[in-house]
């Protein structure tokens, strides 16, 4: 039982992980309709930033929240600056485009950084709890309890806010939106910011785990991507709860599945893909766009 | 660089110059957010305006004049009729308080009654706002009962110009266009 409770704890936190990218994949692809390959590799960049700041001994909570807006600024160029040449155009070209940009994100921090594994610090001690008997890591706990947050304060700013109302009605029609005089643009540009905002944090909480190399998410953009799709792209709670369920089943599945073990429990989300999209293709929680005419 | 009313429209949409210069368009379709609800579409008609009170205020004189969409509220604009979003539309465009309404088509694809209903709120506002308005309409019924003057377009060309009452009076505008 202990075991049990422990796998599940340690399952919420990879797949909060997993989780932040792909709310963050989600956020672009609402404001312009693509799939940004490149937003794991962007979080890597800002938490070597990060990591960077730390081994200058800046204390760490300063050094994440600097990376964060580094971060936030990286994303608003690259929309501004790389991605809105091709925002109208073919999506296809667009999609090559990240994984190109992916290509030379990973390159330029293995030319800086060099390719070998960086201890990064955790932000929560590695100690364990005890509750009810079973104990748990409180770095499992805290990771799931950032993200949580951060994805309270991300639907907040969604619903509650003008901004948050302008970034939506620009992701439904940016023509439209205009036409009201909302700067389409800028708020492109914010919701990049807000996405790659979101991965550095994903990358500052996952890189004590994994430590910090260039190819650090490259696996959990996999998992990012199988939650988006588990999820539906319509659906920023629903893919949060696709990568909680991803998290999980792939660490019950390694121990108490006998066949699949360590070594192909990377398996299980995509035999949920599969099945996933044979059943429901919308996704667990997005929706079939119903226009009415 | 391009200018147009002293206003460099290089690189802006059309949409852009319009919110710039105080225009608000209600295109011909559908000029609403599918995905917003009424009340949230009518925020973003006001985006550009700072005074919280006066917009409060808009949008309460919006569902005053469109009473169907109070009832739909919180309801998605794609949810609404077709008659619905046209006002959804029409009401998202005032909140912008605009200097100028552009009214493109606004009775197209409407049952009669409804359009009726879309054209007795409009010329409401008219009377009560003030704003000047420029109307494209096919049913000149419908848009003699707005407009003071009225130009005749043939495949683009001005074929007649005057006043709604000089045309109405007409006995070639009444065969064409009036039904008798």
């Amino acid at each position: 039982m202990g075991k049990f409770v422990q796998l599940v704890v340690d399952g919420l936190s990879t797949g909060s992980v997993y989780g932040a990218i792909a709310l963050a994949i989600v956020l672009v692809h609402q404001a312009t309709g693509l799939i940004n390959f490149a937003q794991g590799g962007m979080a890597v960049l800002a938490t070597y930033v990060a990591w960077r700041l730390t081994v200058n001994d800046v204390p760490l909570i300063f050094a994440i929240l600097v990376s964060i807006l580094f971060s936030f600024v990286v994303g608003a160029v690259v929309e501004r600056w790389l991605m809105r040449r091709f925002e109208r155009g073919d999506p296809d070209t667009a999609v090559v485009v990240t994984i190109g940009l992916l290509t030379l994100i990973t390159g330029i921090c293995g030319w800086l950084w060099t390719y070998n594994n960086q201890q990064f610090p955790s932000l929560f001690p590695l100690d364990t709890v005890s509750f009810l008997g079973v104990s748990i890591s409180i770095r499992s706990i805290g990771t799931t309890l950032v993200i949580v947050v951060a994805m309270i304060a991300l639907q907040g700013l969604f619903v509650g806010t003008k901004l948050g109302l302008a970034l939506r009605a620009v992701a439904i029609n940016p023509e439209s939106a205009a036409s009201s005089g909302l700067p389409v643009g800028r708020l492109l540009m914010v919701g990049w910011g807000l996405a790659a905002g979101l991965g550095a944090v994903a990358g500052a909480l996952v890189a004590p785990q994994l430590t910090l190399t260039p190819g650090m998410l490259d696996s959990t953009l996999v998992y990012a991507l199988a939650a988006v799709i588990l999820g539906g792209l319509t659906s920023p709670i629903g893919v949060v709860v696709a990568a909680w369920i991803i998290g999980v089943l792939e660490n019950l599945a390694a121990v108490y599945v006998p066949f699949i073990g360590f070594d192909l429990k990377v398996a299980v989300p995509f035999i949920l893909i599969f099945v996933v999209l044979i059943v429901r293709p919308q996704g667990l929680f997005g929706r079939k766009v119903v226009v009415r005419v | 660089m391009g200018k147009f009313i002293q206003l460099v429209v290089d690189g802006l949409s059309t949409g852009s110059v319009y919110a710039a210069l105080g225009i608000a368009h209600v295109p011909e379709g559908r000029g609403t957010l599918g995905d917003l609800t009424v009340r949230e579409n009518l925020r973003v008609g006001a985006y550009l305006r700072k005074d919280a009170k006066g917009v409060d205020r808009d949008i309460d004189y919006c569902l005053d004049l469109f009473p169907n969409l109070q009832d739909r509220i919180k309801s998605n604009a794609s949810a609404l009729s077709g008659g619905e979003q046209q006002m959804l539309a029409v009401a998202r465009a005032i909140m912008s308080k605009p200097r100028l309404l552009l009214l493109d088509e606004a009775s197209l694809g409407l049952a009669p009654s409804t359009a009726k209903n879309v054209y007795d709120a409009i010329r409401r506002l008219r009377t009560e706002s003030g704003i000047s308005m420029i109307v494209v309409e096919q049913n000149a019924n419908l848009a003699f009962t707005l407009v003071d003057s009225a130009t005749v377009l043939e495949v683009g060309r001005n074929v007649l110009t005057g006043t709604s009452a000089e045309l109405k009076g007409m006995d070639e505008i009444r065969r064409a266009y009036l039904g008798g």
